[in-house]
């Protein structure tokens, strides 16, 4: 039962859901898909209380069984604990908070963004040879949008930025879509295993 | 000169000329023309097709890292639409840290210039951590039920002159634009939105998700849409203000002939070793 439970809530749950969207059931089906939406949300914030939870019990133990990098767990549960009390009396937007949100989260997540550009400048550089047919394609596909998407590819070739848009257009768009139709096709089969309890992975019982 | 060695510069060689080239457009800008692609006269177009006074949501759905890519588009947008008084509402759900504080910024600086008055031109959600393709879905048929009532700093909604007059997504919004860099982004706004409400949709995205939305462009899904720091100014030279987008492009322009010419570099190192390998 203690299995067979969540898998029958799965299923009850997405046969309903697919039967709201699917079937006309008038304003009684109205209904039931805004109550649906509001559970949604309320359980929702339920995994905002269960994440840190999971986290600081799992860096916890880290530490107690002093794993390899060890420390860097020991810091983030300080930084944990420390920021949660300056929250709690600061408030969201007091000024402390606000120093810690702007300064410390927002600035760092910036510098490693700009820094991943610097990691893909050195990686083109290192990787990008002309080594067969498909990686000459790629190179001068990659040369041409880097010109098309900058004014500079304009002034030393007239038009770049055209045909830098018909690659994004025409070959892009067809490979994209490709892509995409063969993810969703996926992504609804590995529903239909959920659904049917097929796969169980997520239930921690293995498949 | 052992040309070999071009293959195998040193990445700290790379890394300062890539600074000193990003730095010199600071001090010296060369202002080159920047040619304004189909895509972004389409985003244009359509914003120019919302009726004066029309309502356009925005979602300026992005974190710290791509906002210098499209920050400028909402700076543009928020100039275009009040130019016409349009209504803007806005929400910002990507990144709860960032985006709702920045949107707002953006919108209130515009706002403030044009002489447009919060809560009755415009109005700003900013992030809603819960569960937000149902609060969407809520806020589809009553806006005030799925914002609990709240702005982004917790004003009531229902005391806004503009709320009274947009009640829902479906029936009082024009247009939507979005950012996008990634989920939530244009795809939901088209899968819960735009798609089953006929409600036209365009934005802009980074420039590592703009080949993502080409096959929805091509299919006239999104009208048109942004690509990267170039699509902002292009977008602004469409509005007739410079901004932060125009800035920038001179930078772009030298980054990008930098990692050119590293590449060259590197293959002619490349082909020489291995001319050399096959003498031997």
């Amino acid at each position: 039962m203690k299995r067979r439970l969540p898998l029958l809530v799965v299923l009850v749950t997405a046969l309903v859901c697919m039967g709201l969207k699917f079937l006309n059931l008038g304003e009684k089906g109205a209904t039931l898909a805004t109550d649906l939406d509001t559970i949604v949300q309320t359980s929702y914030l339920f995994a905002f209380l269960f994440g840190p939870i999971h986290l600081i019990r799992l860096h916890y133990s880290y530490v107690q069984k002093r794993r390899p990098n060890w420390a860097y767990s020991a810091f983030l549960l300080g930084v944990c604990a420390v920021t949660t009390v300056i929250f709690f009396i600061n408030k969201i937007d007091g000024p402390v908070s606000t120093f810690i949100i702007d300064s410390i989260t927002n600035a760092t997540d910036s510098a490693i963004y700009a820094m991943l550009g610097f990691y893909v400048c050195s990686a083109a550089y290192r990787s990008f040879k002309l080594k067969n047919v498909e990686a000459t394609i790629l190179l001068i596909a990659a040369v041409i949008l880097m010109l098309g998407q900058a004014p500079i590819g304009d002034a030393i070739i007239p038009n770049t930025s055209k045909f830098a848009q018909w690659i994004l257009d025409v070959p892009n768009s067809a490979g994209m879509r490709g892509i995409r139709i063969g993810a969703s096709i996926g992504a609804f089969a590995a529903s239909i295993r959920v659904i049917l309890g097929l796969e169980r992975s997520w239930t921690g019982s293995g498949s | 000169m052992d040309w070999k060695k071009l293959q195998w510069i040193d990445v700290r060689i790379l890394y300062a000329i890539i600074i000193v080239c990003l730095m010199i457009p600071m001090f010296r800008p060369v202002g080159l023309p920047v040619a304004i692609s189909d895509n972004t006269r389409t985003v244009y177009n359509t914003v120019a097709s919302v009726p004066d006074g029309g309502v356009i949501w925005v979602s300026h759905d992005t974190g710290p890292g791509n906002a210098p890519e499209l920050n400028p588009m909402i700076t543009a947008l928020a100039r275009q639409a009040f130019a016409k008084n349009c209504k803007l509402i806005s929400t910002s759900l990507f990144n709860q840290t960032f985006g709702p504080g920045t949107t707002f910024d953006i919108i209130d600086a515009v706002a403030k210039e044009m002489g447009k008055e919060y809560g009755v031109d415009w109005v700003h959600l900013g992030y809603r951590d819960n569960a937000w393709p149902a609060t969407i879905r809520l806020m589809i048929d009553n806006i005030l039920e799925g914002a609990i009532n709240r702005d982004w700093k917790g004003e009531p909604l229902d005391k806004m002159p503009l709320m009274k007059e947009v009640k829902s997504i479906k029936d009082d919004v024009d247009l939507i634009f979005c950012t996008t860099v990634g989920s939530p982004g244009y795809s939901d706004w088209m899968t819960y939105v735009s798609e089953p409400l006929h409600i036209p949709l365009t934005g802009g995205a980074s420039l590592t998700m703009y080949s993502g939305v080409q096959p929805y462009i091509r299919s006239g899904q999104l009208k048109g849409f942004l690509g990267g720091l170039r699509g902002a100014a292009e977008y602004e030279q469409l509005v007739g203000v410079p901004g932060a987008g125009l800035a920038g492009m001179d930078a772009q322009s030298l980054g990008h002939i930098t990692v050119i010419v590293f590449l060259i570099l590197g293959n002619v190192g490349y082909f020489v070793s291995k001319r050399s390998a096959k003498k031997e």
